[in-house]
């Protein structure tokens, strides 16, 4: 009786420092200029990799567009797209990332506004909640689960329907491939969810997924 | 008035009532016969209904040995599930808990279990991963790999304790163990298949490791 009256304080008290972190995070997220595109991607790239030039160009073009970018912050994939998407002084567009802690991950040096949450959950929620397109690099078990729950969001009409791009043909290819074969065969997926991600390794064709849907630009 | 604040209030009334419901779900779990077994897995009875079947089988042998079983609270594969682990269990009142998401399958009525809805999808996540000993994962869509992938995710940075995460229906989880491989060629993913999770199509060598994994487990101690 007691010990199950103790664990629900826990959770209460836990809860309380999880809403705290939140709404940290809501303020620091919700001043950043509009539309925003959330870069996702893995930790573990080297510096001379295809994906992490791609990603580079990628943050730069997006912040000359007047489009923040949002990122998780660590090394990687999100490093490449924070250092490209280095302020120019005339934009109003911003470039964030939001870390976890206890990761023994520093934040990049490129990095301009950043904070840490201790919440992975809360992490996503901040990543998914504000933004007008996904860009998902490859990447490995985070890279997926911030790429399944937007899905998920949004098939459960959580989330409004948004781009999701998924860049390199090659790397995603078998996991398309299962969602095509399996998922979409046995109706745990349906076509207009697929329609909703488009698999691509040119950067031309992202810049025209994410205008149409950001409304600036020509 | 600036717009953070607006978003700030928003995400403040959020906030407290998924609190609110996590901790009326937590003391839900407590109330549940320890330990706790989680099962994922599709909306529908794929393949003439064979895993539908097997999520019933598993359930009903978690709940013999006097384990619960929770799941998503929706038809297919939960449904499955949580029919057998009420069927076979003595204490049925304790047996099986489902925990649902509102404005998603809104109109089905779980035949077998209590429904816990919650607001937020990352609630119901909080009460599905946090307070089980094992996973076990039957064919589902992106919902359920979702889940998959955070667990692991969760696992590898070391954010949650190491439980055994099993996958059933080899040739289903395929293509997507292929992707796994490549992954971890690019050395994106540092964890190897074999530690990772465990594929099989056998409900008894998955109960064996529940078996093996779990029975001292509580959230109640």
């Amino acid at each position: 009786m007691f010990r199950r009256m103790g664990l629900c304080c826990k959770t209460f008290f836990q809860w309380i420092g999880v809403l705290w972190q939140l709404l940290y995070g809501v303020w620091r997220v919700s001043k950043l200029p509009r539309p925003i595109v959330s870069i996702f991607g893995g930790a573990r790239i080297a510096g001379d990799d295809v994906y992490f030039h791609k990603a580079h160009e990628l943050g730069q073009r997006l912040v000359e567009l007047d489009i923040s970018v949002l990122t998780g912050g660590g090394p990687g994939i999100m490093e490449a797209a924070s250092c490209g998407a280095i302020v120019p002084k005339q934009g109003k567009a911003r470039m964030m990332g939001i870390g976890v802690t206890d990761l023994g991950e520093k934040p990049n040096q490129c990095v301009q506004e950043y904070f840490e949450l201790n919440y992975f959950f809360a992490r996503k929620w901040l990543l998914t909640r504000f933004s007008s397109a996904f860009v998902v690099f490859p990447g490995g078990f985070g890279t997926l689960d911030e790429l399944s729950e937007v899905i998920t969001l949004i098939q459960t009409k959580k989330l409004k329907r948004v781009p999701i791009v998924l860049f390199g043909v090659e790397y995603w290819g078998h996991f398309m491939q299962w969602l095509k074969m399996e998922a979409l065969k046995r109706g745990t997926i349906s076509q207009e969810d697929l329609d909703l991600f488009t698999l691509t390794d040119d950067l031309e064709q992202v810049f025209c997924l994410i205008r149409d849907e950001c409304k600036v630009g020509p | 008035m600036k717009r953070w604040f607006f978003e700030a209030v928003r995400a403040l009334w959020i906030s407290i009532k998924s609190g609110l419901q996590i901790v009326r779900g937590v003391y839900r779990l407590s109330r549940l016969s320890q330990p706790i077994v989680s099962v994922f897995g599709g909306r529908g009875a794929y393949e003439g209904g064979k895993y539908a079947e097997m999520a019933s089988d598993l359930s009903r042998r978690c709940a013999k040995e006097g384990m619960s079983v929770i799941t998503g609270g929706g038809p297919g594969i939960m449904e499955a599930a949580n029919c057998g682990a009420y069927e076979e269990a003595e204490d049925k009142k304790r047996a099986t808990l489902g925990i649902g998401v509102t404005g998603v399958d809104d109109d089905f009525v779980n035949p077998c279990a209590p429904v816990l809805k919650v607001e937020n999808f990352f609630a119901r996540k909080w009460l599905l991963t946090r307070y089980s000993c094992g996973f076990v994962l039957f064919p589902g869509g992106v919902g359920t790999m979702n889940e998959l992938f955070e667990v692991l995710d969760l696992i590898k940075l070391r954010k949650m304790k190491r439980v055994p995460v099993i996958l059933i229906g080899s040739s289903y989880w395929k293509d997507l163990i292929e992707w796994y491989q490549h992954a971890y060629e690019y050395e994106f993913i540092t964890l190897p298949l074999v530690s990772a999770f465990i594929i099989t199509d056998d409900v008894g060598e998955a109960m064996q490791v529940l078996l093996n994994w779990c029975p001292e487990e509580s959230i109640n101690k």
